[in-house]
């Protein structure tokens, strides 16, 4: 009974937020105490998906940014870590960026930035996120060069297996669940990155965290919300694409 | 004739192998014994490519080894641990050296069924490597490498995390295959039992020093006082 309230109250805690958002996103002048005495409108996602707004080019823009960037992070950070995985100091070194603030982070990639003339362009963004994400996805793949895969992959050269084959047919195979995870997470960092993309992007670069903080500056809770619906997307999609895998693998199981 | 020459190996100043040398006729099994640290795996792991040598000479019917990759040695090394690819299923695992040589899909599943019946492994082919025994998964690792019938096999002491029942299968096994097939092999363990059980030529190593006896009986001379104190004690029971 217990372990059935403390979960109602988890979901409870989990999803309010949520319908909060997708209420306060279909209201017409919601103003409190007013909370329930409102009309209904689908006019905002109408709009959002007509593309008559610039929200529509700020998912984009961000779906661009952070699949570019979650690929990098999680391909070079596969191989980079591998490199690594004997050294100890480059691994602690990874853990720098996530010891100071992404603001802080960003405040320090400035100065070379705008010598490069990166700030205030995609590219830049593009850049300095992927510097932050890097070390994430170093950090995690450096759990996945064990001993045991080490030597699983020389058992498989002395097996006849050339360089190529050894990665396609049983590291890859092999680190497929960190592969995804870090995929998801690197994803999941730079779509809802906010302090490095306002540094170096310099306002010019409106990803859906810089939007949606426009839009709670402007005092606009009907815009902000639709925008924080659409941020919440990528987690309510993975959920779901992480409970289709699962229940795939109980079944070959 | 297998001829390994002169192979020293220091990690950080450690010397670990000093002038290691022996040779090795084919089709016969060599153990190889020696205490824990002594620089056994050193010597499998430079032998199969794994590590470089500080110098030495390794040849396989005159032909320098340690010039070629180690995927192109045909030298398969097994450790202590089966190390299974757990994405694969038995079969899969069985099947994996033939699948790297591309070989026609009716023959690959021949040879691996007919493996699969010596190791009594034909009714595990489907299951995952997580269901298998820890003596069916040594069998599983034993095939995988037997499958692509190598020149050398170097077994790291490949029964040591079996337990004892396991452990004399294992033996049995491989004594029953060693038989079967002509099987060139360097046999590494810490138990003397074990030792002369598996190999026709017998080596010692200490310290990183190697030792080659002539035949197995001069070996019994040699080692007269460890051989009688271990049957004296099987005398006890």
């Amino acid at each position: 009974m217990i372990k059935k309230s403390l979960y109602l109250v988890l979901v409870t805690v989990l999803v309010l937020p949520v319908v909060v958002m997708l209420y306060l996103s279909v209201v017409n002048q919601w103003s409190f105490p007013k909370i329930f005495d409102v009309s209904i409108s689908w006019r905002l996602w109408a709009d959002f998906f007509s593309g008559n707004t610039s929200m529509l080019k700020s998912v984009l823009l961000s779906l661009f940014l952070s699949t570019i960037i979650a690929s990098t992070a999680t391909f070079f950070g596969f191989f980079v870590s591998q490199q690594l995985s004997d050294r100890p100091l480059f691994i602690k070194l990874s853990y720098f960026p996530y010891l100071i603030a992404p603001v802080v982070f960003g405040a320090m990639l400035q100065f070379y930035f705008t010598l490069l003339g990166l700030t205030g362009s995609v590219w830049g963004v593009l850049l300095a996120q992927v510097l932050f994400v890097f070390p994430y996805s170093v950090l995690l793949f450096s759990t996945f060069w064990n001993e045991s895969v080490r030597q699983t992959a020389f058992q498989s050269t002395t097996l006849g297996a050339t360089t190529w084959e050894v990665f396609s047919t049983v590291l890859f195979p092999m680190a497929q669940p960190w592969l995804y995870l870090c995929f998801l997470q690197c994803f999941l960092i730079s779509w809802y990155e906010y302090g490095i993309t306002q540094l170096i992007g310099i306002g010019k670069v409106e990803t859906l965290p810089i939007k949606t903080m426009l839009f709670i500056k402007e005092a606009n809770p009907h815009l902000a919300a639709l925008s924080a619906c659409i941020m919440v997307f990528p987690i309510v999609s993975f959920l779901i694409i992480n409970r289709q895998l699962f229940a795939k693998k109980e079944v070959i199981a | 004739m297998i001829k390994v020459e002169n192979i020293n190996k220091n990690f950080g100043g450690n010397t670990v192998l000093k002038n290691v040398s022996f040779e090795l006729q084919p089709n016969t099994v060599l153990s190889l014994l020696g205490k824990s640290g002594c620089g056994k795996t050193t010597l499998l792991k430079i032998l199969a490519g794994l590590l470089q040598p500080d110098n030495g000479v390794f040849e396989l019917y005159e032909q320098d080894v340690f010039s070629v990759a180690p995927q192109q040695r045909g030298i398969v090394y097994l450790s202590q641990e089966p190390l299974l690819f757990s994405h694969l299923n038995v079969f899969e695992n069985l099947a994996y050296g033939l699948r790297i040589r591309k070989i026609e899909k009716t023959l690959l599943k021949t040879q691996v069924e007919e493996l699969a019946e010596k190791l009594k492994l034909q009714d595990q082919l489907n299951k995952n490597t997580e269901q298998l025994s820890g003596g069916q998964k040594q069998r599983v690792s034993f095939g995988r490498a037997l499958i692509i019938n190598p020149k050398i096999m170097l077994l790291d002491e490949p029964f040591g995390s079996l337990d004892a029942n396991t452990r004399v299968e294992m033996q049995e096994l491989f004594l029953h295959v060693k038989q079967t097939i002509n099987m060139t092999a360097l046999f590494v363990t810490h138990d003397l039992k074990e030792a002369l059980l598996m190999g026709n030529q017998m080596a010692v190593m200490n310290e990183g020093s190697l030792l080659q006896y002539k035949s197995i009986q001069d070996f019994s001379q040699s080692h007269q006082a460890q051989i009688k104190a271990e049957a004296e004690f099987w005398k006890r029971f």
